[in-house]
């Protein structure tokens, strides 16, 4: 497993919503991302394109949009590789108590992601 | 409120609705001339523009969208003048030596030397010393009486000044020295001299006592016919002296005749 080139804080920040949303069980596209991480388009495909490239993503495509007439929108879920090193690297740069208050429990999920690989569960 | 005043206003109107209403057609199209314009790779691009096609689709507010967009559309942007840029300025891309006309008789080149950055410093002193001492002459002149004739001629010195800095730094992003499997060039502005390694003599690589601490040095090379070259300024001076007379170049020449070979072989079947 490769990481991305270099760590910012907009990567803080989209790995944090990722992480999150992981914890909620919510699946999340480009636009959520950029409102949740408060952060630009370009700024928010940057990092995309290099966690992607890193392989700490992966981004898989809607069958179809609920709204009707819009196209499907493609979303992002962190790959277990991802996950592990994610929050590895928000507890190294943001600590563990600003990763709670954000609604991530850093033990818990790799608690939590060890029984769902146990599993067998694929999310 | 006189009549032209609201003829404006309903104007204004129409016009901030029509183009509201054009803003998400807008939009769509410059994310997809975005995705195309940042990714190289088409099949890539083509995922990316239909993903950001359905994020504008998302985004609500018409002028948002469009402003969205025109953030898509001028990161691309930047991202291409930047990628030029780099291939601008990078010896090591071989089609920015085109310029010397392939003097070559192959066009394998191994090797080029950009000159080293200490090349740059005086130009770069002259530039700042002319900078300052014209800019307080301007400041000097502007409170006279003299007039704007010398004020003007100033500011065309300042030009002048910078144009010498902008042309020795073309100048010096050109490498002096590039080696290919079989011969050697020294390159001084747009003409390039070619000798074949079986010419060199002998090689020297000087360094002074800075040159030692900041890695650049003078490379001397004597042919056997008797011809001596001298080049100042080359980073690391003792791996041209490697190149041409060293083992490096005969490890290079036989992985090049190598690979030739497995060429041949491989379009043969």
């Amino acid at each position: 497993m490769t990481s991305p080139a270099r760590i910012t804080q907009p990567l803080l920040d989209v790995i944090e919503v990722l992480l999150t949303a992981w914890q909620n069980d919510e699946e999340v596209h480009g636009w959520t991302i950029m409102k949740q991480a408060k952060r630009s388009g370009p700024t928010v495909y940057g990092v995309l394109d290099r966690l992607e490239g890193a392989e700490w993503i992966s981004g898989y495509w809607e069958a179809q949009n609920p709204e009707v007439g819009r196209p499907p929108r493609r979303f992002y879920r962190l790959t277990p590789n991802g996950l592990a090193s994610g929050q590895q690297l928000l507890i190294e740069r943001r600590g563990a108590r600003r990763g709670r208050a954000a609604g991530w429990k850093p033990v818990a999920t790799l608690r939590s992601l060890g029984c769902r690989l146990a599993d067998g569960e694929t999310r | 409120m006189r009549a032209g005043e609201v003829l404006f206003g309903v104007v204004t109107g129409l016009l901030i609705n029509e183009a509201s209403d054009i803003s998400p057609w807008l939009a769509r199209r410059l994310v997809a001339w975005a995705a195309f314009r940042r990714y190289s790779d088409p099949q890539w691009a083509s995922t990316r523009a239909q993903e950001l096609i359905a994020l504008i689709d998302e985004r609500p507010g018409k002028l948002f969208k469009l402003l969205t967009a025109l953030g898509f559309a001028a990161s691309a942007q930047a991202f291409d003048v930047k990628c030029r840029l780099l291939a601008w300025l990078d010896m090591t891309n071989f089609d920015q030596l085109s310029f010397i006309g392939k003097p070559f008789p192959t066009d394998r080149i191994l090797w080029a030397w950009k000159p080293h950055w200490i090349r740059l410093t005086s130009p770069a002193a002259v530039g700042l010393a002319g900078t300052f001492a014209l800019g307080s002459l301007s400041g000097y002149l502007d409170g006279t009486d003299l007039g704007g004739f010398w004020l003007s001629l100033c500011i065309t010195a300042w030009l002048g000044v910078q144009g010498v800095f902008i042309r020795s730094f073309l100048r010096w992003r050109r490498p002096p020295i590039l080696i290919t499997d079989d011969s050697f060039a020294i390159v001084e502005s747009r003409k390039a001299q070619v000798w074949s390694l079986n010419e060199v003599e002998s090689v020297t690589a000087r360094q002074s006592r800075v040159g030692r601490i900041l890695n650049y040095g003078t490379v001397d090379i004597r042919l056997k016919s008797g011809e001596a070259i001298q080049v100042k300024s080359v980073p690391a001076p003792w791996l041209v002296e490697e190149y041409l007379v060293g083992n490096v170049m005969l490890e290079v020449r036989a992985l090049v005749k190598t690979r030739m070979e497995r060429n041949t072989v491989a379009q043969t079947e």
